[in-house]
Parts: C-alpha cells; structure tokens; sequence
C-alpha cells in the first residue's frame, strides 16, 4: 500500500509540472540548440562543421573581460539597492498604517513604466543641456554647475546607471517581500513581544527565518534578470563613456544585431548562460532541498 | 476562488483562441501586398511624402497594394535581420550603405541584375549617380539603386557671426579658421560649434571629415591591416577631441549629444555651427518653428583639412527581400519609387539629394539655397571602409573618441588602443 | 502590565513614524521622474524640446493626449496590450503554479534538476532565442499575430512563476492537503478547492510579474509584429524615438497612461492580500 502510494506521488508530480516543462521545451529549448549548435560552427559556414574557435576566442577578448566585471558589478549593486530598498518598505507597508494603500501604489509605480522608456527619460532628464535634473538641483543648491554632466562623466555614469536601474526595479522584490511578510503569522510576533524580545530580535529570530525561502527565490531570480536587463543601459549610455557602461546582454546584442557575426554572439551568450547557471547553483540547491 | 479560478482558466483559453482566429492570417484577396518599409512613416516631413507616393501608386495600379510598413530608427536592422532569419521580411525596405554588404553576404537581399537587364542594364542604370551605385554592388551583383545621397556639410548661424563681427559669407575654410572662429562664437551661454560623441552611426560622418581631411585612413591600402596608428589620422582624431577638451568650443556632455540633440542645440540657438546632413534646415525648422530657419541659417562646406579637402556622406537606398514572395510586384513599387517624379517630390518635401541624375542636376536642385552647397560637396565624400569587419572596428573607433572626449584615456592613448583592436579584429578576433 | 503596554505604543509609536519617514523618503525617489513625464506630457512638442528646460509648462496644452488617440491608434494599441499582457499573466500563474504545486508536494526523481532547468531557461539570452522561435512561428503562420506574442510571454514567465508558487506552496502546510486525501479528492481538487484560495497572496507577485513583463517587452513584440494593427503600447512609446526628433509630449502622456492598466491591476488584487491574510491565518 506504501509503495503504491509513493508510485502515485510520483507520477502525479510529474503531471503537474507537465505543461510548463513542455512548453519551455518546444519554445526556449529549440532556439536554445540553435545557439548552441551556432557557437560551434564556423563564421558563416553552415552544415555539421565543428569548431572551438569562437570559445578561444573569448578568453582573449579584452572587451569582454571588462563587459563581465562591468556586469558583475552592475548586477552587485542592483540587487544590493533591490533588497535594501525592497525589504525595507516591504516592512514599513506591511504595517496597518492609514494611508496604505496609497503608498503602496507609488511605491510600485516606478515598476509600471518599462525599461526602454525609462532608459530614453533619463538619458534626457540627465543630459547637461536638455536635461530637467539640473535645473531641480539648483532649484534647491543655487550654486550647483548648470551644464553639470552625469552620463558624460567616467566617474559618476556608472552609479546614474544603477540608480535607475534600482529606481526601476525594487517594486518586484518589495511586492514579493511583502507577499512573504503577509504569511507570518501576527502570534508569532505577538508572543515575541510578550516574552519581551526586542525589535531587532523579532527581526532576526522570526521576520527573516520567515522570509528565508523567499528571500532566495527573490536573490535568485532577480540576480539572473539583472544579468540580462538590456533596454535600460542601452538606452542610457549605449555602453559608453568608453565601455564603462557596457554589460553582457548590451554586447551579445550589438555583437549579434550590429556586428553581424552570428556565431561568436553565440559562443559569447552560451558563456554567459554558463556563468549564470554556475552561479545560481547554490540557490538551486537551497531551494530543491526545502521540502 | 476554486471555481473563479477554473472560470479564469476557461476565459483565458477562450480569448487565447478568440485572438488566434482574430488575428490570424487575413483571407488573401486579389491585391498583391507589397510592404514597404522604412521608419521615416512616423517623420514629419517624411510621411508627406510617404503617403502620397503609396496613395498614387495605389491608384495607378489597382491589383498591388502598397502597405505602410514602419520600422524604428534604432532597430531597423535588428528587425530586418530577425525577420529575414524567419523569411518573413518586409517586400522592400530601407537602409543606409553599411548593413548592404552584410545583408548580401547572409542572403537576405534580392539581386536586382534581371530586373535591371529587362529595364535596358546599362542604359537605365546610367540614370543614377555611378559613385554611389558602385555602393549596391556586392561580390559582381547589384543589389539596391541608389536613392539619396547626403553628403555633410555645416550649418551656421548667420546673426551669430554677426553678432560677433565675423562675415558669413566667409565661413571657416580651414582649421585653423574653424578654431578661431568657434572661439570668437562661443559666449556666455552659447558655443561656437556642436559636435557629437554618442555611440551612433552619425558620430563618423562628424568625425571622418576631419580624419580625411588631415589625410589618414582607417585601413592600409591592401585593406588587411589598421592604419590609425600614423601621424594624419592621430592630427584629424586629436583635432576632433581637441575642439571639446582643448579649445572648449563644444557643449558639455559630448558624449551625451547625438544628432537629434546637436539638431536641438542648433534650433535653440545653443551652439553656433554644426557639421549636419542635407535635410538638417528642415529638422530644425520643425524643432523650433519659431525660428525663421532660411534667414538664420545657411549651409557652408566642411573646412578643408591640412592635407585636403574631405568629407564624409550617407547614402539612403532601398532594397526587395530575397524572400519576398511577389517579385515582380516588388520590382514595379521599386521602380516606380525611383522614378523622376517622385524622386523629384522627395526633394521637394522632405530636403534629400536624390541619386537621380536628372533630379540631382535639375534646376530645383540647383537652386536651392541649402542643397546647392551639399550638392556641390559630393565630389570630396569619402565612405568608411565596406568590409565585414567594420563595425566591429568602427565601434572601437567610438570607444576611443569617448575615451578621449571624457578625459579617461589621452587622445594618443585611446587611438593607440583602437588601432592594436582594429588590427586584432583584422586579423580574425 | 501598564508598563509593558505603554513601551509597546511607544514601540509602535517610533515604528510608525519610522515607517512614514522611509514611505514619504521612498515615495519622493519613486514620484519624481513622474513629475517631470507628468509635466512633459502637458507641453506642445516645440515647448518641450526648447532651451531652457521648464518644470512647468509655460502654455498648458492637452494636444498630447488626444493626439494619442487621433493622430496615432494608441486605443487600438491599448486594447493589444491589455490582451496579450492580461492572457499571459492569467496562463503563466496558472500554468506555472501547477508546476509550483508538483514541486512543492512530490518528490519524484529528477526534481532537483527539473527546478535547476526551469531556472536555466531564463538564463537564454533573448537576443538569440528570436531567430529561431521566429522560423517556429513563421512555419505556423502566427507572424504578426498577438498569439505568437502571447506564447512566448507565458513562456518566459513561466520559471518565475513555478520557482514562486513553489516558495509560498512551501508555506503552507502539508497537513491541509493530507486532510483533503482523507476527504477522497483527487489531487487536483485538492489543488483547486484548497490550496489555491489560501496562495492567492503569492499569486500576486505573479501574476503582476507576468502582466508586467509582456506589457513592457520590446525586443519580442518588435521583432514579432511589424503592422500597426497588432503593435503594443510599449511599441507604440518607442517608435515616438524617430531618426530626427523624439515626441516627449506623445511618449510621456502614453507611458503615463500605459502605466494605469497595472496600477488597476493591483488596486483589484488588493482585495485577495487581505482575503488571503484571513485564510492564511488558519495555518500555526
């Protein structure tokens, strides 16, 4: 009876997952082999020709090496500036204020305007001549540089970039935060507070044991989207000054769309993947032993 | 919930299958639907111009339709190469010179030889501007006729040069003069000349005039190997970035300013001078329509470098798909489009070069105050290198001159380093 | 007792006016590029690219939002978004939390390494994806069709939307389904009637994440769609960026207006947060 049991989960488990898995098959998995396939094959040749070529080729590629630490710390710092931002309203809107809801939304607006868009408006709003940021910061700093440059900038184009990019994406770890912190229960914290545990303690002994599952899958996820945000930066700076602004995603697509060498975009997306899935692997495993 | 949830689940298949038999393929009627494609659909004065070509050749031609088929400024190759990927791209569609080569060598483009021979070969293509013809050619085939041709030229501010004692009918005819009087132009709030550092195709055609004329070129003769690192090209290059860093005559943010916002400037009376395209007086018109364009401004060559007198020139062409599936119908909206008529209208409308001899030479052309002087500038334009790899290298020459326009590497520096990228780039990398 | 009482409003005190401070801090950061789009959108297209740069505009104009509507077919943009972004968010939560569901409740073989898969094909550069899947849709005629938009939306939300309900499944005791077995009903009953009203707070993220996602794309819908007639409003808003001039008044009051169906959207799912509150606080 046992067995037959545990026979039954199986199967139905699979099942479930059915749908999903087939559908990410036939429309991801195919372009995936093609890419794949691509990455080996020779520049412009097609058939069964095999060829490492275009791998060796980016170990030497000087661009690319300065694209993945550009990315590296991109991606760093967006999530740093997610989660801190994300929690902390996730805290402060999951509190029976008045006014709640109406916070609520405007703290979520910023998710509303997509990437492209807001990449176009700040590029504008940050410009020294045509832009409006200027103008507001000497609306309060009189003596702040009217032609101030901040995309021009070496030193300062890079954060710009970040902030927008933390500006446009902290609403979705907020809202998943939120929606973790909705299913504590209020008696853990109620008997916490009775047994005259502090806030901080309350904190760290049951809001974060709480979000725990969440919080990975949030860092998961949001640490591979930020490795493929695109229409933000290239909107922004088009990589530059220099390639100080460029990332990954930004350079398989100029290498793809704008260089025209198919082949070595694949090779250097496979990379990427590769990288990403390296990197993901410890969360994958939390999230697979949970359960 | 549960049954809510099973309702949605039906309504979302339902709308699924609503909008695939909604939108699905449209019954074919009789008419031939050719797409023409190109993103000046959604420019003013282009559209103009645009539709009155589609409303006419509909008219005249009862069994094809031309259908409005826009593409977007940034993207238009992207989408041309994920469609032709798909062979489902546009009938015809339009691009500048560089993506041909690599659009013929992938096998997107329609050769248009047979076309031409019925048309009477030599003698028809005879009608267009040979040097600019010789850009549609690809490895023995033609593959587009040429429609405009748009050699730089500058626009400068008349009343400014009054303002501080200059005469514009004697504009800067060399470098030294260029200098002298950006600096005289720039006051206060405005600066003498506009130029721009942002990652886009025009950087080049703002640039290169200045490369050429100090007489470097980007390849060696044989075309194998990088020829940035010689003296001429260093004095064109540092010159270029010394306007801004040195002499100071360039808005901040160079690197920022793309055509759009040197256009912008110019309209606004921001800077003084620009390096500009023929069609650039009307942009700016309808920018700033407070501005009366023709009294203010006028067109004057690209001063002459050190060594010669070069500029650089975009060309505008159109090519049919190889995969279209209505050649023949493809070819008759072709043809047509590159027809005197219409090719005379575009001038008209919307301040293009045609390519046509007898528009490029006819008196509308000719007298026209600003396309006279364009005109007259063809015969100096040079094209940037028509080799696969060059906007790989091209894109490294960008790098470079944001490199030195922002101060992270010296002009020697950064050109130095674009030059040992190109050569890796050459060599197969 | 009154001691304790009065140092936990003082607590809930200092925790409300920390709260407002960081809520009125962060609303300041989220508002502020809306204030100037806000005012952008009521300037004519001259005003708006004139020097110098005016907070406020000098002639209040509403030319741009009924041009939206005249000049360019942004209604029949907005009724495409609102389909293809409404359809994917509903089939991606559902589709996905089945998914989520089979995870989080059986532990068949291969289950590490199926989640690791779901996860890794979101890791496929999208650059590369839209040849191909281009070729798949052209061979099935769904080019220019807002179903080819549709599947590859679901598609790639799809992981997202398994790896979160899969989380909140997770959270919700296994005894509630145990119960359900000894009632008689079949698995998927038990997932219908029983689990689902309870994760409604974790479809949420969701379902807005799925929403978000197809209204916002742009490489996809451009590269999918090339007629007017099936173009989106993200579509719409870039192709406001021409070769000579970007419409700011146009793009403005449209991105201004494209963010609404989402902030509906949540307002309507507001509703279940607190439902789910209710219900989730059966659990402990």
């Amino acid at each position: 009876m046992r067995s037959g049991h545990a026979w039954h989960d199986r199967h139905i488990g699979y099942l479930f997952v059915l749908p999903a898995t087939l559908m990410l098959v036939v429309v991801l998995i195919f372009p995936a082999f093609i890419t794949l396939k691509a990455s080996v094959t020779p520049q412009g040749g097609a058939g069964w020709h095999f060829t490492l070529a275009h791998y060796q080729k980016t170990l030497h590629d000087p661009v690319l090496l300065q694209t993945f630490k550009n990315t590296f710390a991109f991606v760093a710092w967006s999530l740093v500036g997610h989660f801190i931002l994300g929690l902390s309203l996730a805290l402060a809107l999951n509190q029976a204020l008045p006014g709640q809801t109406f916070f609520r939304l405007v703290a979520l607006i910023p998710w509303t305007i997509p990437d492209v868009v807001a990449g176009i408006f700040f590029r504008w709003v940050l410009n020294p001549i045509h832009g409006a940021m200027n103008p507001l910061i000497r609306m309060v700093f009189p003596s702040f540089p009217a032609e101030f440059t901040w995309l021009s900038n070496p030193t300062l184009a890079f954060p710009s970039v970040i902030i927008a990019n933390v500006w446009r994406g902290y609403p979705l770890v907020m809202v998943m935060l939120l929606a973790g912190l909705m299913a504590i229960p209020r008696e853990l914290y109620e008997a916490a507070a009775v047994d005259g545990a502090g806030r901080l303690r309350r904190f760290f002994h049951i809001t974060l044991p709480g979000l725990s599952t969440i919080i990975t899958i949030a860092l998961a996820l949001d640490m591979v989207w930020e490795f493929r945000r695109f229409a933000l930066v290239v909107a922004m700076t088009g990589g530059g000054p220099g390639t100080l602004t460029e990332v990954l995603s930004t350079l398989v697509y100029k290498t793809y769309f704008q260089f025209f060498t198919f082949e070595y975009a694949s090779a250097m997306a496979i990379l990427m993947s590769a990288v990403l899935f390296v990197l993901s692997l410890p969360y994958i495993i939390l999230v697979g032993r949970e359960r | 919930m549960a049954r809510g949830s099973r309702r949605w689940i039906v309504g979302a298949l339902v709308i699924g299958l609503a909008v695939i038999f909604l939108a699905g393929p449209a019954a074919a009627g009789e008419k031939i639907k050719i797409r023409f494609q190109t993103w000046h659909w959604g420019e003013k004065p282009w559209v103009t111009a645009l539709d009155a070509f589609k409303d006419d050749f509909n008219k005249a031609n009862p069994d094809i339709e031309v259908v409005r088929d826009e593409s977007r400024y940034a993207d238009k190759e992207t989408v041309y190469t994920a469609t032709s990927q798909a062979k489902a791209a546009a009938d015809i569609a339009h691009f500048q010179h560089r993506p041909i080569p690599m659009f013929a060598e992938r096998g997107y483009l329609m050769p248009l030889d047979s076309f031409i021979q019925k048309e009477g070969g030599q003698k028809f293509l005879a009608l267009y501007d040979q040097a600019a013809l010789e850009v549609c050619k690809y490895k023995g085939k033609i593959y587009c006729l040429p429609d405009f041709v748009n050699p730089m030229g500058m626009l400068i501010n008349m009343a400014h040069y009054k303002e501080v004692g200059l005469d514009p009918t004697k504009p800067p005819a060399n470098w030294d003069q260029l200098v002298e009087y950006a600096k005289k132009l720039t006051t206060g709030s405005r600066y003498g000349i506009g130029l721009i550092g942002a990652r886009q195709e025009g950087l080049f055609m703002r640039l290169n005039p200045f490369i050429w004329g100090a007489g470097g070129e980007f390849l060696t003769p044989d075309g194998k190997h990088s020829a940035m690192d010689t003296p001429e090209f260093l004095a064109g290059f540092k010159f270029y970035v010394d306007l801004f860093t040195k002499y100071k005559v360039v808005p901040p943010g160079v690197i920022e300013q793309g055509a759009q916002e040197v256009r912008t400037q110019v309209a606004f009376e921001k800077v003084s001078m620009n390096v500009s395209v023929p069609q650039a007086w009307k942009i700016v018109q309808a920018i700033n329509p407070n501005m009366k364009v023709l009294e203010t401004l006028t067109a004057v060559p690209v001063p002459a470098g050190p060594k010669k007198m070069a500029t650089a020139a975009e060309y505008g062409m159109r090519v049919i798909s190889a995969f279209t599936k209505h050649p023949d119908a493809a070819w008759k909206v072709y043809k047509s489009w590159y027809s005197h008529d219409i090719q005379l209208r575009n001038f008209q409308i919307a301040a293009v070069l045609s390519a046509r001899l007898d528009v490029k030479n006819g008196p509308e052309m000719q007298n026209d105050k600003f396309a006279r002087v364009y005109s007259a500038q063809a015969q100096f334009a040079k094209l940037e290198p028509r080799i696969p790899e060059w906007p790989k290298i091209g894109d490294a020459v960008i790098t470079a001159t944001q490199e030195a326009f922002s101060g992270m590497k010296t002009p020697e520096q950064a050109l130095k380093d674009a030059h040992t990228a190109a050569n890796r780039i050459l060599s197969g990398q | 007792m009154s001691s304790r009482l009065s140092s936990e409003l003082r607590e809930r005190r200092v925790d409300a006016v920390m709260s407002y401070s960081l809520l009125v801090l962060a609303a300041a950061f989220a508002i502020f590029p809306f204030i100037f789009m806000l005012s952008t959108s009521f300037k004519s297209e001259a005003e708006s690219l004139s020097l110098p740069v005016s907070w406020i505009p000098k002639h209040f104009t509403l030319q741009a939002y009924s041009e939206m509507w005249t000049l360019k077919p942004f209604g029949v943009y907005f009724w495409n978004s609102i389909v293809v972004s409404g359809v994917t968010a509903v089939l991606s939560t559902v589709v996905g939390a089945l998914a989520g569901y089979g995870f989080s409740r059986f532990q068949f073989r291969g289950r590490t390494s199926l989640l690791a898969f779901f996860l890794a094909t979101q890791m496929i550069s999208g650059v590369l994806v839209i040849g191909p899947y281009f070729q798949i849709l052209a061979a099935l005629d769904l080019y220019n069709t807002l179903t080819g938009l549709i599947i590859a939306y679901v598609t790639i939300c799809l992981p997202f939307a398994a790896w979160m309900s899969k989380g909140y499944f997770d959270s919700i005791p296994k005894e509630l389904d145990e119960a359900g077995l000894v009632d008689g009903a079949s698995r998927l009953q038990i997932f219908f009637r029983i689990i689902c009203p309870i994760a409604v707070p974790g479809t949420v993220s969701t379902l807005l994440f799925a929403f978000l996602l197809a209204w916002q794309d742009l490489l996809w819908a451009m590269c999918l769609v090339s007629i007017d007639e099936k173009r989106t409003v993200t579509l719409g808003v870039a192709y406001l960026v021409g070769e000579f001039v970007i419409q700011w008044p146009m793009l403005t009051a449209a991105s201004l207006i494209g963010s609404l169906p989402t902030i509906l959207l949540y307002l309507f799912l507001q509703r279940y947060y607190v439902e789910g509150l209710a219900r989730g606080a059966v659990k402990g």
